[in-house]
């Protein structure tokens, strides 16, 4: 299984998503980490998740596995990536070297994988921020993480926006970044790069102008921009959807919506937390390649 | 997702032309009941009403033999429901406008509304349009209105030259209003609030409503629509 994250790397098929996740880690401190645990705690509208089972599917750095930890509950983290999931465990010997497997597990795996999926049980809170548009198959994907929820549990997860032609051209983007040799990457990052910051500049100009005050980057995830950016010129595979897309996908499965926060239309990720009201309607099936990543 | 209304009671919030009203009579002749509510007032007027439909019936556009390709009836029960189509932002407040609609409502009943969608600082120059129109007189709502059309026209034909570029096939005009009435209504239609999806739903959700159907407008100029269900009495 990691052989196959790390051939499909080197194919060019697959963003390196661990390695921009090994260069955050250094980044990763208290306040990056009291942020994450503030944005879990107002999506989930919880104060705390102690006696839950929490499993943060593609945990990337594991930021958020910690954040779930702190929170008190029990935690299962994997990823596709095996940097990611180096990322993930250096992160727990670090921030919460007290926990032992049954309290936080790190694992390889994929989420297209039904064997693995299912030996893992079910769980109080699924997270699945900004991975299963990274899997190659992402409804196939959805339809696995729908398996774990458990009757009563919640659903936290964030798809990239569905913006039509805008999502076809970076598509191509993307695809083009991962099959580039390192001065084509470089040449694509900074022209995304200088795309970006003439709309921010332009974004903050309107604001000046019309005297409203200067807004902050969002940072209530604990990313950085740089790493922000490369993440998402490199991120490929890559699917979107629209937000109704999602609500009836998940809804046809049993679950009801309990908080949605969009991106506007915009470039980005829509937000969903489900609670799963009624068993299953029907059985995804799914083979067991791919993987997870973020 | 229904066949057809019979039985139901469906009172339409804002019925304007009366062609959806219509459209529910259309759906089950013998037994759905239709109030029909004018905005602001809230006051239920006879059912009869709804069938003059006088402009759309003089013109012809409408046919009771037509195909109806509008599909969005379809998410209304066979139970009272409410029908609120773009008219909530015109009553100038729009929470206000949705705590005085659910009084009427029983637990499994459903809603069916759509709210513009806050675009940001567009939906901000398109409200300061719609104000001076409202104020103007007839040479200067002639040119709002006719450099709104050019604008609004030329990213249509954007639009549809992609889609043909693309070999998509064109995509066609949804709810049955001519492009005309569609450009006066949007230029003039003040008082105008604008809504991101996730308020709507948050406000609905807080009041015991759960969301059934959900239909974006991909975050451009256009309405978001709902409906939910009543699962709990407040």
């Amino acid at each position: 299984m990691a052989d196959d994250a790390i051939t499909e790397i080197r194919a060019g098929d697959r963003f390196a998503f661990g390695a921009n996740w090994t260069e955050f880690l250094r980044l990763v401190n208290q306040d990056r980490i009291d942020g994450a645990v503030e944005s879990m705690k107002a999506m989930l509208t919880v104060s705390d998740l102690v006696g839950q089972r929490f499993i943060d599917i593609g945990s990337g750095s594991g930021l958020f596995s910690l954040a779930a930890r702190r929170l008190g509950a029990q935690v299962v983290s994997f990823d596709y990536d095996p940097a990611s999931v180096a990322c993930t465990a250096e992160l727990r010997r670090r921030y919460d070297p007290v926990a032992d497997g049954a309290k936080w597990q790190v694992l390889q795996g994929s989420l297209l994988d039904l064997p693995f999926l299912a030996s893992l049980g079910q769980f109080h809170v699924v997270y699945s921020w900004g991975v299963l548009h990274h899997t190659g198959d992402m409804w196939t994907a959805l339809g696995n993480v729908t398996n774990v929820v458990r009757p009563g549990g919640r659903l936290f997860i964030s798809i990239y926006n569905d913006q039509g032609a805008q999502s076809k051209l970076w598509t191509g983007i993307k695809r083009r970044y991962n099959s580039s040799g390192a001065l084509e990457r470089w040449t694509i990052l900074e022209f995304a790069n200088l795309y970006f910051q003439t709309r921010s500049l332009v974004a903050s100009a309107y604001r000046a102008l019309r005297g409203h005050p200067a807004r902050r980057a969002p940072r209530g995830r604990g990313m950085d921009r740089r790493h922000d950016l490369v993440d998402w010129v490199g991120g490929y595979p890559f699917e979107v959807a629209k937000p109704e897309e999602i609500f009836d996908f998940c809804r046809s499965r049993g679950f009801v919506l309990q908080r949605l926060k969009t991106c506007g239309g915009g470039l980005g990720c829509n937000e969903f937390v489900f609670r799963r009201e009624s068993p299953l309607l029907t059985e995804p099936t799914a083979d067991t390649s791919g993987g997870v990543a973020d | 997702m229904v066949s057809d209304l019979a039985g139901a009671r469906l009172p339409h919030i804002g019925s304007g032309s009366g062609l959806f009203s219509l459209a529910a009579r259309d759906s089950e002749r013998r037994s759905c009941r239709l109030t029909t509510i004018l905005p602001r007032l809230l006051v239920p007027a006879s059912s009869d009403a709804v069938m003059t439909v006088p402009r759309l019936a003089r013109t012809g556009r409408y046919s009771r033999d037509q195909p109806w390709t509008w599909t969005s009836l379809c998410p209304l029960g066979s139970s009272m429901s409410s029908f609120m189509w773009g008219l909530r932002p015109h009553w100038g407040h729009v929470g206000g406008a949705g705590e005085r609609h659910q009084c009427g409502e029983d637990r499994g009943r459903r809603l069916f509304i759509s709210i513009y969608n806050d675009q940001g600082a567009q939906s901000r120059v398109w409200t300061r349009i719609k104000r001076r129109y409202n104020k103007s007189g007839a040479l200067e709502r002639w040119a709002l209105l006719h450099c709104s059309a050019i604008y609004l026209r030329t990213g249509s034909f954007a639009a549809a030259t992609y889609r043909s570029l693309s070999g998509r096939p064109a995509r066609r005009a949804r709810r049955s209003m001519d492009r005309r009435n569609d450009t006066v209504d949007w230029v003039g239609g003040y008082a105008f609030e604008v809504a991101k999806p996730e308020q709507i739903f948050d406000f609905f959700r807080l009041r015991g409503f759960a969301l059934q159907r959900l239909k974006t407008c991909g975050g451009r100029l256009g309405c978001n629509e709902f409906v939910f269900r009543r699962e709990s009495l407040l």
